[in-house]
């Protein structure tokens, strides 16, 4: 019976540890109150892009890889964001020209946009605001 | 007397108050498992993990070359002043992988099984140290870090070849419980946050409609496949409380599935819907739990096992 006593007190201590994130601030690894998805969000949002543009000025979608050098999209949104915030954005500008293969695509620009993006699910126009915040050539060495 | 039947003695009720509650709960996590289940788990966990990073070594190969600008510690990676040499994170994917097949295969476990699982708490941590905490890969990690200091490999394993099949005991049904309870715990930490940080207004529909909203957007804005059913689902305003309502009733539910059997199926079967629903409406799928590797600590395992070698025989 000591044993089991013992187990117990060892268990309830694992479950306080797992459950803590929940009474003290921030989030962590492996212990997290898992928090994704649990505030409310607003339909309008903004986000980090990058397009490729060619010698007429056409914009040219970008695959996820080419832009962000993962296919996981929330890591790509937020390595976008975070490059942006930190005042980052040039060297992100060229670090994505780099991975350009297209011949025709002369160019990327970064540009922060803001979106509703229920209308965008919609498939309806749901560009709200524009910003470029880098442009730089395919092709040349970055400084 | 005759003709009567005898009057029913009536038992006096018997109350269940907190010491036989705490006296259940510490019979429950003392009920003895076979070694064969805990086995089974390391071969599924570890074999997961060790499949899962060698599937990701494009991750590995982006944080060798992502600028250090970015490097923002987080768990043990704290430990460390600037982020690792592209070498570096090469020999620890190398490291981590043999690590990993030797774990699943059950190889000189009582070092192999505690190495595994601090590699990967420091991978995880590593890989979460760049301005986004990659909460899929935190179940793993507590799963790996209570096998690997369990005796997981004292059947099906390499280890355990050459001697005779233990029986049944407590050494192998408590870690068995505590994979359990990380993982139901787990889920009811993503309801509570729901409920702290939203409140009643999780089931007004334009919460949930803007979360599906904003994933597809991310994907489409960014550069990846449409969820097929985004559109489906936020043109339909009337689905919407049902299925964030249904959500939550998986995630706080979860302790529950571990006190009954019949209970436990259902929410099995729920939580896998669940899963399915986050990766057909947000693209957002959990694969260790998704795939059910996550969720096998609450069933008996070797049961499968023993169903396929009779259907064999």
């Amino acid at each position: 019976m000591r044993r089991e006593r013992w187990r117990l007190i060892a268990t309830a201590a694992f479950v306080a540890i797992l459950l803590s994130p929940a009474i003290r601030p921030g989030d962590g690894v492996p212990l997290s109150s898992y928090p994704m998805y649990a505030s409310p969000r607003s339909g309008e949002v903004e986000f980090v892009v990058a397009h490729g543009l060619t010698a007429s000025g056409e914009a040219v979608p970008l695959r996820i890889t080419v832009v962000a050098g993962t296919s996981d999209p929330l890591i790509a949104e937020t390595w976008l964001r975070g490059e942006v915030i930190a005042g980052r954005s040039v060297a992100l500008c060229q670090t994505v020209a780099e991975r350009i293969e297209a011949p025709e695509i002369i160019e990327v620009e970064v540009r922060s946009e803001r979106h509703d993006v229920v209308a965008q699910v919609q498939g309806r126009s749901s560009l709200l605001e524009a910003e470029t915040v880098a442009r730089c050539p395919v092709g040349v060495e970055p400084t | 007397m005759s003709g009567q039947r005898p009057s029913k003695q009536v038992e006096p009720s018997k109350q269940v108050g907190p010491s036989e509650w705490i006296d259940g709960m510490a019979q429950w996590l003392s009920t003895p498992a076979p070694a064969e289940r805990l086995g089974l788990l390391r071969i599924a966990i570890s074999g997961f993990v060790t499949i899962y990073l060698a599937a990701t070594a494009a991750e590995f190969s982006r944080l060798a070359t992502t600028p250090k600008a970015a490097f923002d510690p987080v768990g043990l990676a704290r430990l460390l002043n600037e982020p690792l040499s592209s070498e570096l994170v090469w020999v620890g994917f190398a490291l981590l992988l043999g690590l990993g097949a030797l774990a699943t295969v059950g190889w000189r476990y009582r070092i192999v099984g505690p190495l595994f699982g601090l590699g990967v708490l420091a991978w995880t941590s590593y890989h979460s140290s760049w301005g986004q905490l990659l909460h899929f890969e935190h179940l793993f990690t507590l799963h790996l870090l209570v096998l690997g200091f369990a005796p997981a490999a004292d059947a099906v394993a390499v280890d355990a070849r050459r001697t005779p099949a233990p029986t049944d005991n407590v050494r192998y049904g408590w870690p068995v419980r505590l994979l359990a309870i990380a993982t139901v715990t787990t889920y009811f930490l993503s309801g509570l946050a729901k409920l702290r940080h939203t409140g009643v207004a999780w089931f007004d529909p334009d919460t949930l409609r803007n979360h599906i909203a904003y994933s597809a957007s991310r994907i489409d804005l960014v550069g990846g496949p449409t969820p097929p059913l985004a559109r489906i689902v936020v043109d339909r305003s009337w689905l919407l409380a049902p299925m964030a309502a249904a959500g939550l009733a998986v995630e706080l539910g979860a302790p529950l599935a571990l006190a009954w059997r019949r209970f436990r199926n259902w929410w099995l079967g729920s939580a896998i819907l669940f899963h399915l629903g986050t990766a057909a409406t947000m693209l957002v799928f959990f694969g260790y739990r998704g795939l059910g590797v996550g969720l096998l600590p609450l069933l008996p395992v070797e049961r499968a096992k023993v169903a396929w070698e009779t259907r064999r025989a």
